[in-house]
């Protein structure tokens, strides 16, 4: 397995960032990989390799966004490294602290640092239980304070993703869907985590909703310097709200840039298709765009990925090297890295790639 | 389109309670949409105001205990015997009113001790699954395999004859059936997202089973509850039939109709009156358990 030696060397490439030097958030090669069982004896037939040797950085106060199609793995990605689902190996290191030793009790005490923020708002909140309990569970589980402090807390948060104050005796029922998302918002950032992990924080809300719920999570971040992992299938968001980007394709990352990089200058085929899909209103954004990409078929079946470079059943670009071995991160800027043999001196096949 | 504006405020605790209160009501109108069971309901009532109000309403409280009036045995009903006298000339009337206390407080001591334990192993059984729900699980499906009335007179043959046993070998075959509704219960609610954030939340699965699932499954269980109160009433009633029960001069509706048995040709009052008030409680339970399954399965909105 020469996967550290890819690891290793993207981590180096990340490193060199300035604000990278002292990273709040550092994942290292982590794999997620679910075993797959079969017949009445449930015989372990396989596996599923969710997130195969994922590593990047977040500076402190910073957004990272994850982005990639359904399947792609970032939501594993993202569970893994709140250990809601167990990583299969690797490192997560949060403040200083790698997650993945943690021992069960350890584990409890210290997600007080690292929150997540389901996509889905309606599943999220205990429809049972007023959003005054929903929102005081962690100061409870965390022991913050007496009844009234935590009651004069559950206020500020509401003031701070700007519901009424009223609000807390209702039930999530009774609440909009962009309302629900706030009050899960307001329960991530209870206890003032240093991580928070934003799964699709949007992608349930209407487009109306949307925006207001982004400017929500970046007025919470600038007041409290909170990090963020910002996962979306929707390239387009990020634009706005991260600003470094790592783009996901089979449990692999692909491409890791800051967002003005990725934008300005795509590396990878899969980033430029995925770019050129995205809806603009404005002349000078069409123009700017690359050539509309089309994608050929699916994404692969993850049980059986193609050999070599994952993306090579849907690439326009791919020659024989492709299929032999996959391609390592290869530097293409102060802060880009890009997976793919067109980068790479050795084969002809990349002259005419810019 | 602020947010703030476009949703009636619910400004205080009390708004909220009204807010409750309203829905309370929107779940009332949806039972009472079944007549059925309001006339449950109504007999219920009727049987929980009986019992209660027993030593006031029985014209002869003294008759509940072992007098013998052989001046006035087995009469049948009159203005003054609404439902007769037994052969030793006690009011059935009285009786039954104090019977119906008997079989009240049985059924819900036996449900409280058998949801109690049935609710808390499905609870654990299905948030832990693995090992530890295959055993929990296993046991239940023993326990689900003897009928309650038999396991029930195992454990009372072995520890002899009173109400006190009656009870607990009832709860004891009764917790099963909670245990196993729990438990799929459980199941489905264990995917909802908010399992996942409150063990994101740092909270233990004590936590989690108990103030997240728990009221999540309290609708199947008060309808299960409900339907189950006239069941047990049944099976006591059974087990005292076979004077198994609380033992005479205790009024159980049971044992009455036990006495009064052999006389069923002559004095039918004697046994058919207590019959009756068995009857009268266990459709009553079962009208208002199937309103109460129309109300709860409704999604609370």
């Amino acid at each position: 397995m020469n996967d550290s030696a890819y690891t290793t060397e993207s981590t180096a490439a990340a490193q060199r960032d300035r604000d990278l030097d002292d990273p709040m958030v550092t994942v290292e090669n982590l794999k997620k990989h679910f075993p797959l069982f079969e017949g009445i004896f449930q015989k372990k037939a396989g596996e599923v390799r969710a997130v195969d040797g994922v590593s990047f950085s977040i500076a402190e106060g910073e957004t990272f966004g994850l982005v990639g199609e359904s399947g792609s793995g970032k939501t594993t990605t993202g569970r893994s490294m709140l250990r809601l689902t167990e990583p299969t190996s690797g490192r997560v290191e949060i403040d200083g602290q790698n997650v993945v030793d943690l021992s069960d009790g350890e584990l409890k005490r210290f997600r007080r640092n690292m929150q997540i923020v389901h996509q889905d708002p309606a599943s999220s909140l205990n429809p049972r239980h007023r959003v005054k309990s929903i929102i005081e569970a962690p100061l409870k589980i965390h022991d913050y304070g007496d009844s009234e402090a935590r009651l004069e807390r559950v206020e500020e948060l509401l003031d701070m993703v700007d519901l009424p104050r009223e609000f807390m005796y209702r039930y999530p029922g009774q609440l909009s869907g962009g309302q629900k998302q706030r009050v899960g918002i307001a329960r991530a950032v209870a206890l003032n985590p240093k991580f928070v992990v934003l799964d699709e924080p949007t992608s349930a809300l209407d487009v109306s909703v949307q925006a207001r719920i982004i400017n929500i999570l970046e007025e919470i971040q600038d007041e409290f310097g909170i990090t963020y992992l910002f996962i979306t299938h929707d390239l387009s968001l990020l634009k706005n709200v991260a600003d470094r980007i790592g783009v996901m394709y089979l449990g692999r990352l692909v491409e890791v840039g800051d967002v003005d990089s990725v934008f300005g200058s795509p590396q990878h085929p899969y980033s430029r298709a995925l770019l050129s899909a995205i809806s603009t209103i404005s002349e000078e954004d069409e123009l700017a765009k690359p050539d509309r990409i089309t994608l050929d078929g699916e994404v692969p079946d993850p049980r059986e990925k193609p050999s070599g470079c994952a993306f090579r059943s849907r690439c326009a670009h791919e020659f024989d090297a492709c299929a032999v071995e996959e391609p390592e991160l290869y530097d293409r800027g102060p802060d880009q890295v890009s997976r793919c043999f067109l980068h790479d001196d050795r084969f002809e096949e990349g002259a005419e790639w810019e | 389109m602020s947010t703030k504006t476009s949703i009636p405020f619910l400004d205080t605790e009390s708004a909220a309670r009204k807010e409750r209160i309203r829905q309370l009501k929107r779940g009332f109108r949806t039972f009472a949409g079944n007549k059925l069971s309001l006339v449950g309901l109504a007999m219920i009532l009727t049987l929980v105001v009986a019992a209660l109000l027993a030593p006031y309403l029985a014209p002869f409280p003294e008759h509940a205990g072992a007098g013998v009036y052989f001046d006035q045995a087995s009469e049948p009903p009159s203005a003054t015997h609404l439902m007769g006298t037994d052969t030793t000339g006690r009011d059935i009337f009285s009786r039954v009113l104090f019977g119906a206390r008997l079989s009240l407080l049985m059924s819900g001591i036996v449900l409280s001790i058998a949801i109690s334990i049935g609710v808390t192993l499905g609870l654990i059984a299905g948030y832990l699954g693995g090992t530890t729900n295959t055993v929990i699980m296993r046991v239940t499906d023993i326990f689900l395999a003897i009928p309650p009335t038999l396991l029930a007179m195992a454990v009372v043959a072995a520890t002899g004859a009173s109400l006190f046993n009656v009870m607990v070998a009832i709860a004891f075959s009764w917790w099963s059936w909670y245990a196993r509704l729990v438990q799929g219960e459980v199941l489905s609610i264990k995917e909802d997202e908010f399992i996942e954030s409150s063990r994101a939340l740092g909270s233990g699965w004590v936590r989690t089973t108990f103030r997240e699932i728990l009221p999540n499954v309290v609708s199947p269980i008060t309808v299960k509850a409900t339907l189950d109160m006239g069941f047990v009433i049944l099976v006591g009633a059974g087990l005292s039939f076979l004077g198994l029960g609380a033992q005479p001069p205790t009024p159980t509706w049971g044992a009455m109709i036990a006495q009064g048995r052999n006389y069923v040709t002559s004095f039918w009052w004697i046994a058919v009156f207590p019959g009756l008030a068995i009857s009268f409680a266990v459709l009553g339970f079962n009208f208002i358990g199937d309103g109460l399954r129309d109300v709860l399965d409704v999604e609370v909105d």
